[in-house]
């Protein structure tokens, strides 16, 4: 038997804002609702940050959403937001 | 299981499906399978000038693996009853 | 899962737990810190996390304040410091 698994300390994320890296330089910030071994989860009140590359400048846009499904395939880190997300 | 349960729950709603080329459709959930598979009814596009070729379609089956998010509305959605779902779903995962 | 069994991996995974490691995901980002946790898909939880560009010369571009938890797919390799 081995020690609390990476997806147990997820758990503790529930109900509390997180911070999420995903393919493509986009991240979300949103309020943990549910998520499974695959990293599918949903998010509410999040907030979709795509950074962008435009003739060499580095751009970024938001998309908020109140309820937001993801699926898991693209998400590369989670962990809690700084305290300016 | 946990999320083909939760987009059982919303049968007859409506999404919208952001898949990875982009494309953004909007329409009924009919139908999801094990893989989230969706099937959308009576689907508008949010930009058909970017995508003609989709304007005549009105169903339509979405591979899984396709979807990078699905947009809800927060009243589709009872965030207590999911949250406890996804703790006993935590649970069980650990074999 | 890793654990029961006595393979040279799951024996190398389970010993660096606790101690400080470099994990790379094919993105190119390095993530130093100390490892908490791993299981058998590669997933791993790391405290104290740096997070690079391809190598640690490159300088830091964040810290991160609590747990971080990284997805096994996404894993190039784990390596410890």
């Amino acid at each position: 038997m081995s020690l609390a698994t990476p997806l147990d300390l997820l758990k503790l994320n529930l109900d509390e804002r997180v911070y999420v890296k995903l393919r493509g330089a986009r991240e979300l910030v949103g309020t943990l609702q549910a998520f499974d071994s695959h990293c599918n989860f949903v998010l509410s009140d999040a907030v979709e940050t795509i950074y962008q590359l435009i003739d060499g400048e580095l751009k970024s846009r938001e998309k908020s959403s109140e309820m937001i499904f993801v699926r898991g395939d693209t998400v590369a880190l989670i962990t809690t937001p700084l305290p300016d997300e | 299981m946990l999320f083909f349960s939760f987009f059982k729950t919303l049968v007859d709603q409506e999404v919208t499906v952001e898949l990875k080329n982009d494309i953004e459709l909007k329409g009924t959930l009919k139908s999801v399978d094990q893989f989230l598979n969706l099937k959308l009814d009576n689907i508008s596009c949010n930009d058909k000038t970017k995508y003609p070729h989709l304007t005549s379609v009105r169903n339509i089956f979405i591979r899984g693996s396709n979807v990078r998010y699905v947009y809800l509305q927060k009243n589709m959605v009872d965030t207590n009853l999911l949250q406890d779902a996804a703790r006993r779903e935590a649970m069980s995962d650990k074999r | 899962m890793s654990a029961e069994t006595n393979s040279v991996s799951s024996q190398f995974l389970s010993n660096i737990i606790g101690k400080p490691v470099n994990v790379k995901l094919y993105s190119g980002m390095l993530y130093n810190g100390k490892l908490e946790s791993i299981d058998g898909f590669m997933n791993i939880a790391l405290s104290n996390t740096t997070e690079h560009y391809e190598n640690n010369a490159n300088g830091m571009l964040r810290r991160y304040e609590n747990d971080v938890f990284l997805r096994g797919t996404q894993v190039m390799y784990i390596s410890e410091v």
